[in-house]
């Protein structure tokens, strides 16, 4: 037997998706979390379940122009043929949930109903009288709450099914008749099946948005969210992730060498698996704290509700660069990865905003540049590191908005789509969901992470035991051979091992510190690395480049999935350019007491490149009509 | 004189003021496209409207439609007509 879930956006499909099959999906307290369609099986009493979870949406009759996911899910409700349709509503929003019931409704095909957030409802006072719905509807409906085991749901669908009667309107060929003639109907049935308790308590959600949504308060407020957020993960997190390299060291680089020269292994031998691979396994499992830090209190943002009311607070400045305020919410999942940042783009209504927002998502400063961040800034700033790495966060967003304000002024001019958005009531998070799906990112990150660090390690270590030389190993001549072009940004001939880290970088960046540790491991890791840079001012010039460049190998093949392969080709370059003439202008500026001259040549160079860089855009535009905006 | 008192009484989006009571009378020269999303949002001719608050920066507005907390635009909502309730 087939089922498909079919509801309004956060009405909790997902939950119950996961609640059913005991599969974790990302659940998440806003609109448009799942954004393509997910199968899984699960069976009740010896019959199996295809259950498949369809992204939300308002109504059937979506037009071609409205949200993609909408599309998706309208697309593959006309097409399937399943046996069941499970729709999906908010006990505390019956009314407007209802118009796409009373769509369903018409299409004759077996239904069953599910009320979820049925504690929510009565906390505010809400009763409904589901036998009344049941009657009118003519097909079963059941009641959850939120941490529902499901079984008036299993039951409801051992029994037979029932086709439901459709709501008897008069047919016009007039859309917007039509739609109040819909809405007019649910009205008179929710009259009928719900009951409010004419004195609803002062609610917590109204209570705590009066401080969030403040007319003062609101900007301080999503600060100190923001800068708790960065303070936790890097004071907390850091001082864990020292103790367990240090630790990781000992056991695999240390531990692993003496394993190694007691059972008689040669000595390059020795030094690859120790240097390579073993400090490639340390690095990779030194990232935990700081990585589960992050993903956990990320999570508890989306769950609580919170990052709705970014949108309602964001949407004035938002609109600044010609993008919802919506559209921050990508950008902020683009702290944890830019790869579901770049997906998440697509619960934004126009393909403009969309790829505004994909081209901005990458410098949103991703969670494994952190992992270069706490290393340099341990070795180089020592006091005040959490300012440093706070400085780069908030020059990522800072360029992000430049990016959109250029693009939006040459390649993708237009206004940006109307904005109508609800603000979910707060939810306390469910800690088992949040403590489950922080390990499951965890275990992703570390998976992903390790998949690239592992081998990097292992043929950085193997080309630095193969030598084509006297003191040269293959690394080192490659690296010499292109140290010439980063001369400006203050990499000293001496420093190619930083330049071998940014080409490995490219694959994934949490794979630069992992070869810079092994590169730099015969002067002794962190000492290595400090004397490696021209003091604070060449490792910032140095940590500028690594925020801004390439996107790592896994967010430019989403957002060639996501945007076609112009896009992606432009995200590359753009990211390039601006990385390069970013890191070379402070570097320079930063010594210009050195020499004032060279400075001034180099300022005026990069100034030339970008001006000629967004001309060339500008005219691309104007010339080619909208050849990247119209790739598909 | 009629006229121009009914045209005193009908609000503008923008005129909205945190903590008004309001009944929506007309949508005007709202297009289509949007007018749909108001709809499923069940934002319907003779919907009541509670002014919640404006954001920090003045736009969006948000609005307790139906005990849904809905937020809209000020300047893309501009045809739509209030009255008072």
């Amino acid at each position: 037997m087939q089922c498909v879930l079919v509801g309004n956006p956060n009405a909790g499909k997902t939950t119950l998706f996961n609640a059913l099959t005991g599969e974790f999906q990302r659940v998440g307290n806003w609109s448009g979390v799942t954004v393509a369609q997910k199968k899984a099986n699960f069976s009740i009493e010896h019959t199996l379940i295809e259950l498949i979870d369809l992204p939300g949406m308002y109504a059937l009759d979506v037009s071609n122009t409205e949200r993609r996911d909408e599309q998706v899910a309208a697309d593959s409700i006309a097409s399937n043929q399943a046996d069941c349709l499970i729709n999906v509503i908010d006990a505390t929003q019956l009314e407007r949930h209802l118009y796409l019931t009373s769509q369903l409704l018409e299409l004759k095909r077996p239904m069953v109903v599910v009320l979820t957030m049925m504690d929510q409802a009565a906390k505010r006072g809400i009763k409904i009288d589901t036998p009344m719905l049941s009657r009118a509807l003519g097909c079963p409906v059941v009641a959850e709450s939120q941490d529902a085991q499901c079984d008036a749901l299993k039951q409801a669908l051992q029994e037979p099914l029932q086709v439901p009667k459709a709501f008897g309107l008069r047919c016009t060929d007039d859309e917007l008749t039509m739609m109040d003639e819909r809405y007019t109907a649910i009205h008179a049935l929710v009259e009928r099946v719900e009951h409010r308790a004419t004195e609803v308590r002062e609610q917590f959600t109204a209570k705590l948005d009066r401080v969030l949504l403040h007319r003062f308060w609101a900007f301080p407020c999503f600060f100190a969210v923001m800068y708790a957020l960065f303070f936790v993960v890097i004071g907390v997190g850091c001082f864990f992730q020292d103790h367990l390299s240090v630790l990781g060291d000992a056991v695999f680089v240390e531990g692993s060498a003496r394993v190694l020269q007691y059972l008689g292994c040669p000595t390059g031998m020795a030094a690859w698996l120790t240097n390579g691979i073993g400090r490639g396994i340390s690095t990779t499992l030194s990232f935990i704290p700081v990585m589960g830090l992050m993903f956990f209190l990320l999570a508890c943002l989306e769950e609580s509700g919170y990052m709705a009311r970014v949108a309602f607070v964001m949407d004035r400045l938002m609109r600044f660069l010609g993008l919802p305020g919506k559209a921050f919410v990508p950008l902020i999942v683009g702290f944890g990865c830019n790869v579901p940042a770049v997906m998440a783009a697509r619960t934004l209504d126009s393909e403009r905003d969309r790829r505004l927002t994909i081209l901005m998502s990458p410098f949103m400063s991703c969670s494994a540049r952190l992992t270069i961040y706490t290393v340099f800034v341990a070795a180089f700033f020592p006091s005040g590191g959490h300012n440093i790495v706070f400085s780069l966060y908030l020059l990522g967003i800072l360029i992000a908005i430049l990016t959109g304000l250029v693009l939006r002024r040459t390649v993708f001019p237009g206004q940006a789509s109307p904005l109508l958005l609800e603000l979910p009531v707060y939810h306390w998070p469910v800690w088992r969901v949040l403590l489950r799906g922080t390990v499951r990112k965890l275990r992703a990150f570390l998976w992903r992470a390790g998949q690239f660090i592992l081998p990097v390690c292992a043929l950085l270590g193997l080309l630095q035991v193969v030598s084509v030389g006297p003191n040269h190993s293959l690394l080192s001549a490659f690296g010499q051979w292109i140290q010439p072009l980063f001369a400006p940004m203050g990499i000293s001939p001496d420093n190619w091992p930083a330049v071998v880290g940014l080409i490995t970088g490219m694959l994934a960046k949490e794979v630069v510190i992992g070869s810079l540790n092994s590169m730099y491991a015969s002067m002794g890791s962190l000492t290595g690395l400090a004397q490696a840079f021209d003091g604070a001012v060449g490792a910032y010039a140095y940590l500028l480049f690594v925020l801004l460049y390439i996107p790592c190998a896994s967010t430019v093949a989403v957002i060639r999935t996501e945007a076609g392969r112009r896009v992606m080709w432009f995200s590359v370059l753009w990211s390039s350019a601006i990385a390069y003439s970013t890191a070379v202008l402070f570097y320079q500026l930063g010594t210009v007491n050195q020499h004032p001259a060279q400075t001034l040549i180099w300022v005026c160079s990069i100034f030339l490149l970008l001006g000629l860089l967004i001309t060339s855009m500008r005219s691309h535009h104007v010339s080619g009509g909208s050849r990247v905006v119209t790739t598909s | 004189m009629f006229e121009l008192q009914d045209e005193i009484s009908v609000l503008k989006t923008a005129d909205l003021v945190r903590g008004d009571r309001v009944r929506l009378v007309g949508f005007g020269d709202t297009d289509v496209a949007y007018r749909r999303r108001l709809f499923s949002f069940g934002m319907t001719r003779g919907v009541e409207a509670h002014v919640v608050r404006r954001a920090p920066l003045g736009c969006p507005i948000q609005l307790d439609i139906r005990g849904t907390a809905l937020m809209l635009r000020a300047h893309e909502a501009l045809h739509l007509e209030w009255e008072y309730v």
